[in-house]
């Protein structure tokens, strides 16, 4: 198992290199020459446009470029925003938990919901609560997360007012505040991955309960609960974790509408206003950030995967 | 070509082919090892004779026709066809020698595309080696089909349309449709039922008769292979233990694994089945990637003696123009060539 | 001499065969019907050919200027005059509907086929080639695939600059890794297949294998992915629209018209956010829908519809057909019966009587009984041998004792089975359940899958105790090591901690043979269980079983194709053919006086019979199907002595009585048993 991990973890190395090679070319897809149009497009003045190609170093070749912010960020610096003059390091520190406090609270709705409502569906295929579950995550993977989220604003915020509309409180100054106002972003952003998991959790229970082991278990006389709860989940969990793997990228793409609508101060809406105005340190930087949390959690999933399967654990 | 025989050199002959896998574990599939799977093997297929090949699962025999065949490159050793060395062809002279070896494989089903009809298929060969327009080409499958005891409306059916005899035949069409000098048949039979099986089995036999196609015919079953075969090689572990005539390897086996191998088949009579001497060969067969020292086969023999835990066997001819890879040949009881039944009166195995 | 064995007449010749009855439709036109069945992919097509002819038309279909303001009408609700109403700057919400269908519809097909284009080529021939080349681009692809999609095309648009086309560059740079890897995947796969290998080895160019073998072959996933990728398109390009990032107000998206309801109208004419937020949902739905459809349809068990005879007969659960019928409640374990009489046991009561058993399947293609009034028991202690040919039912009769056959499809129409007096038939699940495993025990044909993969065998084995008897873990241990001890398997205690793959297949099978015999079953249930292995290991296994049989005086049903298994282990044996029994009796009887041609057969066209050089004996044709089993005597098609009557009249089994009356020694079903003088094993 310790192989295992150090393997996984190995495996990342050029991975990284990669993605972080990939994240910073971004930079070239900035039409005309990136100087003028940093700085402001056609009513950038002189002296600014030489401000940014010296911060931002663009009269270097590309890979010297790279390896300097490579360098840079290795240590922790990703620049400084072109217009805030702030630390992207700092301004992305300050909203990182929010938005993995966001992501972790919508996978958490997606396994509540989604584990048992698979289970169950795949108990009786073409049954009638299958059917019902095979018409509403159909759905639940079609709606978008944004148009959800409006719509549960206008239902529990405009209409019964039983929650806020926007806004984020901190876990730790006041947790039963930070529920209320995480509750709907959660199920907005939850409801889909409850969907697609139950979907998949389904699949996969169907095709184990249909294996020839779990005859075998039928036939030493195992009841239901033994067949689907230790022998059929553990192996359907195994196709499963992989699955919810992409989710989580999934899940922090969906992070950014989803925190601009209830304007929750996460990445989502730093990294728009990125966006929006070209701030390439920022953009960079979040993006940086997002894909590597992804990579980590899904290195994370791996290793899971890796536990649950003994074929990979013991050689 | 060293050799002072004056007779046309045979239709196939192997020399000392090896194939080893590489075994890779880690991130950088660093390579800790080898399956030995074919390791070291002669074997000559003459013309227009049925050469069979048997052996336990995992002996290494569907390696070495994929060898035969150059879809694999060997690692070491020489093929030669017509006694031109082809180890090393590749590319254009590849594919035109391909003609003069068709194979048929093990599963019916997933030998076929099941998104292609059966003219489809037939005409697989025939466009890659013959120039015939689409009508001869229909023609040709046709007639084939009809070799093979299948009526010509079978060609515009798709695979799943058939049964695994039926298939298997068709498979046997699409081989010869060229006219192959050499059909490699890779357990052509396994899978089918009894009835089905012996169906298929005489189809060899009559093609063979009808024409003159040399075969190599792999099976793990003995008892299949000797209606059609002349010769009968027995493979363990990579290599090559006893080949020769086939009833002499049939009725008077000189290995003790082809003894062990013919005992293991149980007849379809229970008089004779239960008081035949059965010999029960002990364990598995052992992992190709770390094959026993001396004699390959020394982990389960039954005559296993001191000399083969540690000397490797060497060929020893006998009369009958069978050769075998066993020391009780040579030292020991001396069999020097008797069937192995022999050492019944001088050294009862223990099992 | 009664055998046909003259060479020639065996040798096939052209037209021995009949062309199968049924035909089967083609490939394209049976996908579109299946298709044609499903309601929602049927709902789904319509409902997008509408959207994309109304995107196609745009201006010339919208009733209103859709960017044409009108103060005074602003915030309407729906009326005749503006169907969906208006919003907040008075325009036509169904114009700017229309006109924003043209962004979604186009957005959705140039960057999924344009994705779709570039991922093809690469992923084949990346994972037909394979080597330093597949390397490099899978790595690449598994960085791009490591980016949250919306994060990287959020970033990607937006430096890009604002815009419907950048938009849709930025999607199609997203996409294209992920079909590259599903290209690949199914290349793999397919590579695989022996039908490439034939392809290679047949000597056709590699470029014609790729595009006549492969790629016909990854073309369904391809397609089903694309189809949902329609949907994940549009979703993307309303978000980015949503985020003010792809088509710029005042021209209409449905992204950005959600959009403007969601600024200006959110508290005071919430009804706005459905429109669009509900047609984009709509779109995506129909998308999927269409996927899933498809998916089903393309997916390879359904291209192949009548290879059920290599389907296992009881992985039946999903089949989504429900069937109608007398039906008893039935759940998961436990096969439905639907029989209306009850037959008697017979006198004396054996250990296990099977009377009359009937088995039916609800298929696509109706019902089809499998196994046809079936009636033989077992007696304490002896060894029964259950042998025919693949599907004529020996499998689906061992399931039915076990009642393990998947309900859907299968049912037991007749017949009931008596274990020790009891009709198991009238079990319920409870008490059924407390019988398998402990009473009732069941080895299965293929060791490599029949073991769970994720349990060590330790494990597995005390399961086996503990769902039966009351006993600690460390009893249960122990009980586990002394069955891997008496099963022969070497190093029982380390044995206990590994897992199934870490075993041979040989190994397998004796754990499989330790699991079913851990409660001492008075009934084992062996279906074709040497039939995988190797003939050195099956011999082992059956001097195994011989001797655990006799030490603990186990009853054995046997199942096997092979008769010299038969003869080295049976006491009685019971031939199948066509789901029924044709010849049933003491295996010395039978094998040496066969009554009826097709035993006589099959006892001749053993391969370990004759001499060398002789042809075999030969059945002609082939094992019907179950939906084509012939009238009158069901082996008459193939059989050497068939009579007119064979034809027509039903052929009962007549009842022997073992040894007692010359003629029917044991039970026959043949017309002609009297009359032949048919050769028995030599
Ligand atoms: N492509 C391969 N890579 C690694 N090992 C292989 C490969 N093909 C075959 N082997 C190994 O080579 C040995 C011989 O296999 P095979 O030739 O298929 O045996 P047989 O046909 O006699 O059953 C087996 O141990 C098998 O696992
Ligand atoms: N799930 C199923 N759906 C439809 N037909 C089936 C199914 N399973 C088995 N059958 C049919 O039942 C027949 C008997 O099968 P089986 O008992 O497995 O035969 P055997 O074990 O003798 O080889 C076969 O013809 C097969 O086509
Ligand atoms: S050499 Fe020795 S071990 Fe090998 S087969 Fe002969 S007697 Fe047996
Ligand atoms: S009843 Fe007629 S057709 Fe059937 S087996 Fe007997 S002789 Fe043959
Ligand atoms: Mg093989
Ligand atoms: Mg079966």
């Amino acid at each position: 198992m310790g192989t295992l991990i150090a393997r996984r973890l190995l495996a990342l190395v050029p991975l990284l290199i990669l993605v972080s090679f990939f994240v910073f070319i971004l930079i070239t897809l900035v039409p005309g020459d990136a100087s003028v149009e940093l700085a402001g497009g056609e009513n950038a003045t002189p002296e600014r446009i030489a401000e940014v190609r010296q911060e931002l170093h663009l009269d270097e070749p590309v890979f010297q470029q790279y390896g300097r912010w490579l360098g840079n960020a290795v240590q922790g610096d990703l620049g400084h925003s072109l217009y805030a003059r702030t630390s992207v390091s700092q301004d992305i520190a300050e909203r990182l938990p929010i938005t993995l406090s966001l992501v972790a609270a919508a996978l958490l709705v997606g396994l509540l919901v989604g584990v048992p409502l698979g289970i169950l569906a795949a108990m009786r295929p073409a049954g009638a609560v299958d059917k019902a579950s095979r018409f509403g995550t159909t759905l639940g993977i079609s709606i978008p997360e944004y148009w959800l989220a409006i719509i549960l604003v206008v239902l529990f915020a405009v209409d019964l007012r039983v929650l806020p509309p926007s806004g984020y409180v901190p876990f730790f100054e006041d947790p039963l505040g930070w529920l209320e106002h995480i509750v709907l972003p959660a199920v907005a952003l939850g409801t889909w991955s409850a969907a697609s998991l139950s979907r998949q959790l389904r699949a996969a229970l169907i095709d184990v309960l249909d294996t020839n082991y779990v005859r075998t278990a039928w036939a030493k006389g195992g009841s239901t609960r033994v067949i689907v709860v230790k022998h059929a989940l553990k192996n359907a969990a195994i196709p499963v974790v992989t699955i919810l793997a992409l989710q989580i990228g999934f899940l922090m793409g969906g992070t950014v509408i989803i925190e601009e609508i209830f304007t929750i101060p996460g990445m989502g809406p730093y990294f728009l206003r990125g966006v929006i105005s070209f701030d390439v340190p920022v953009i960079q930087g979040v993006v940086l950030v997002f894909v590597l949390a992804a990579l980590l959690l899904s290195t994370l999933a791996d290793i899971t995967y890796g536990f649950l399967n003994p074929k990979v654990r013991v050689q | 070509m060293t050799e002072t025989t004056t007779e046309a050199p045979a239709l196939l002959e192997t020399r000392q082919v090896r194939k080893l896998f590489p075994l890779e574990r880690g991130l950088r599939r660093r390579v800790h090892g080898h399956v030995r799977a074919v390791d070291g093997v002669d074997l000559v297929v003459p013309r227009a004779t049925t050469v069979g090949l048997v052996g336990e699962s995992g002996s290494g025999k569907s390696t070495l026709g994929r060898l035969v065949l150059r879809l694999i490159q060997p690692t070491s050793g020489q093929i030669c066809f017509e006694g031109n060395d082809i180890t090393n062809l590749h590319g254009r002279k590849l594919r035109e020698l391909r003609r003069n070896f068709q194979i048929v494989f093990q599963d019916p089903y997933s030998s076929f595309d099941a998104t292609a009809t059966m003219l489809d298929s037939l005409r697989e060969p025939m466009r890659a080696h013959l120039q015939l327009d689409a009508a001869q080409q229909m023609a040709r499958a046709a007639e084939l089909l009809e070799i093979v005891g299948m009526s010509p409306e079978y060609l515009t059916r798709y695979p799943y349309e058939l049964s695994g005899g039926q298939l298997q035949r068709a498979g046997v069409a699409r081989a010869l449709s060229v006219d192959p000098k050499l059909l490699i048949l890779d357990e052509p039979v396994s899978s089918l039922d009894v009835s089905t099986q012996a169906q298929v089995i005489n189809l060899f036999a009559h093609l063979q008769e009808r024409l003159h196609v040399a075969m190599l015919f792999i099976a793990h079953d003995l008892s299949i292979v000797r209606h059609v075969s002349e010769r009968i090689a027995v493979m363990y572990l990579g290599r090559i233990v006893e080949d020769g005539p086939a009833e002499s390897v049939y009725d008077q086996p000189k290995h003790p694994y082809t003894e062990a191998l013919l005992s293991a088949i149980p007849v379809p009579n229970p008089v004779r089945q239960r008081e035949r001497r059965r010999i029960i060969l002990q364990g598995d067969i052992p992992s190709p990637a770390n094959p026993p020292s001396g004699c390959r086969f020394h982990t389960r023999c039954p005559y296993v003696m001191d000399i083969c835990r540690t000397q490797d066997p060497a060929l020893f001819r006998t009369p009958d123009g069978t050769t075998v890879f066993c020391h009780l040949h040579t030292s020991g009881p001396q069999l020097e060539g008797a069937p192995i039944g022999d050492l019944r009166n001088v050294n009862r195995p223990t099992k | 001499m009664s055998l046909r064995t003259d060479v020639n007449e065996l040798a096939p010749v052209a037209g021995t065969e009949a062309v199968p009855t049924v035909r089967q439709a083609s490939p394209r036109r049976r996908l579109v019907r299946r298709l044609a069945h499903k309601r929602g992919a049927v709902l789904a097509i319509a409902f997008l050919a509408v959207v994309t002819i109304a995107a196609i038309f745009g201006t010339a279909v919208a009733p209103y200027d859709p960017n044409a303001q009108d103060i005074l009408n602003s915030n309407h609700l729906p009326s005749w005059s503006h169907l969906l109403g208006t919003d907040d700057l008075g325009r036509d919400i169904l114009s700017r509907l229309i006109v924003g269908a043209r962004v979604s519809v186009r957005i959705s097909l140039q960057t999924v086929l344009l994705a779709g284009l570039i991922a093809l080529p690469i992923g084949l021939v990346s994972g037909y080639i394979g080597g330093r080349l597949d390397n490099l681009l899978m790595r690449i692809v598994d960085a791009m695939l490591a980016f949250p999609p919306l994060v990287l095309a959020i970033a990607v648009a937006g430096l890009l600059g604002k815009g419907v086309g950048n938009v849709a560059l930025a999607i199609t740079i997203v996409m294209v890794p992920g079909f590259t890897r599903l290209v690949r995947a199914s290349t793999l796969a397919v590579k695989e297949e022996t039908f490439v290998e034939a392809s290679r080895s047949i000597g056709t160019r590699t470029r014609r294998i790729l595009s006549h073998r492969v790629l016909p072959n990854v073309r369904s996933p391809l397609i089903v992915g694309m189809s949902l990728a329609f949907g994940a398109a549009i979703l993307a390009e309303a978000g980015l629209s949503f985020l003010g990032l792809s088509q710029q107000p005042p021209n209409a998206s449905w992204g950005n018209m959600l959009r403007g309801a969601y600024d200006r109208s959110l508290y005071t004419h919430p009804w706005q956010l459905w429109i669009p937020g509900g047609v984009i949902a709509l779109m995506v739905l129909a998308y999927n829908t269409l996927g899933d459809a498809l998916r089903d349809v393309l997916s390879p068990a359904q291209w192949a519809p009548t290879r059920d005879r290599r389907r296992k007969p009881w992985q039946a659960w999903n089949v989504l057909r429900t069937w109608r019928g007398r039906r008893r409640k039935t759940r998961r374990g436990l096969t439905a019966v639907t029989r209306i009489e009850v037959p008697p046991m017979r006198e004396p009561a054996p250990l296990l009587g099977v009377e009359h058993l009937s088995v039916e399947f609800d298929t696509e293609q109706g019902r089809v009984r499998v196994v046809d009034d079936v009636s033989f028991h077992v007696a304490s202690g002896e060894v029964l041998g259950l042998v025919g040919e693949s599907g004529s039912g020996k499998t689906v009769t061992s399931l039915s004792i076990m009642r393990l056959l998947g309900s859907p499809p299968a049912r037991i129409a007749e017949g009931a089975v008596y274990f020790e007096g009891r009709d198991l038939f009238a079990l319920s699940f409870d008490e059924m359940r407390a019988l398998r495993g402990s009473e009732l025990a069941m080895v299965f044909q293929d060791p490599m899958t029949s073991l769970n993969p994720a349990f060590t065998i330790g494990d597995q084995l005390r399961e086996a105790l503990r769902l039966h008897e009351d006993v600690d873990r460390a009893t249960a241990q122990a009980r586990a090591r002394d069955m891997l001890d008496l099963v022969q398997i070497p190093a029982p205690e380390q044995r206990l901690h590994e897992y199934p793959h870490q075993l041979s297949g040989g190994m397998r099978q004796r754990v499989m043979l330790a699991i079913a015999l851990m409660c001492r079953p008075k009934l084992l249930i062996a279906d074709e269980p040497t039939t995988a292995l190797d003939v050195t290991i099956q011999a082992q296994m059956l001097d195994l079983l011989r001797s655990l049989q006799q030490e603990l005086s186990l009853s054995v049903i046997f199942v096997t194709h092979d008769l010299g298994v038969v003869a080295d282990i049976c006491d009685r044996v019971a031939v199948m053919y066509s789901g029924q029994i044709v010849e049933q009796g003491a295996v010395g009887e039978v094998f040496a006086h066969p009554q009826q041609p097709y035993t006589e057969g099959l006892l001749a066209a053993m391969p370990q019979t004759g001499q060398i050089g002789d042809a075999l004996y030969v059945i002609p044709g082939q094992v019907p199907h179950p939906r084509a089993w012939p009238g009158g005597c069901r082996f008459h098609p193939r059989c050497a002595y068939v009579l007119e009557a064979c034809r027509s009249e039903t052929v009962p089994l007549t009842v022997g009585s073992d040894g007692a009356t010359a003629h029917t020694p044991h039970d026959v079903r043949c017309l002609r048993s009297r009359e032949l003088d048919l050769r028995g094993a030599q």
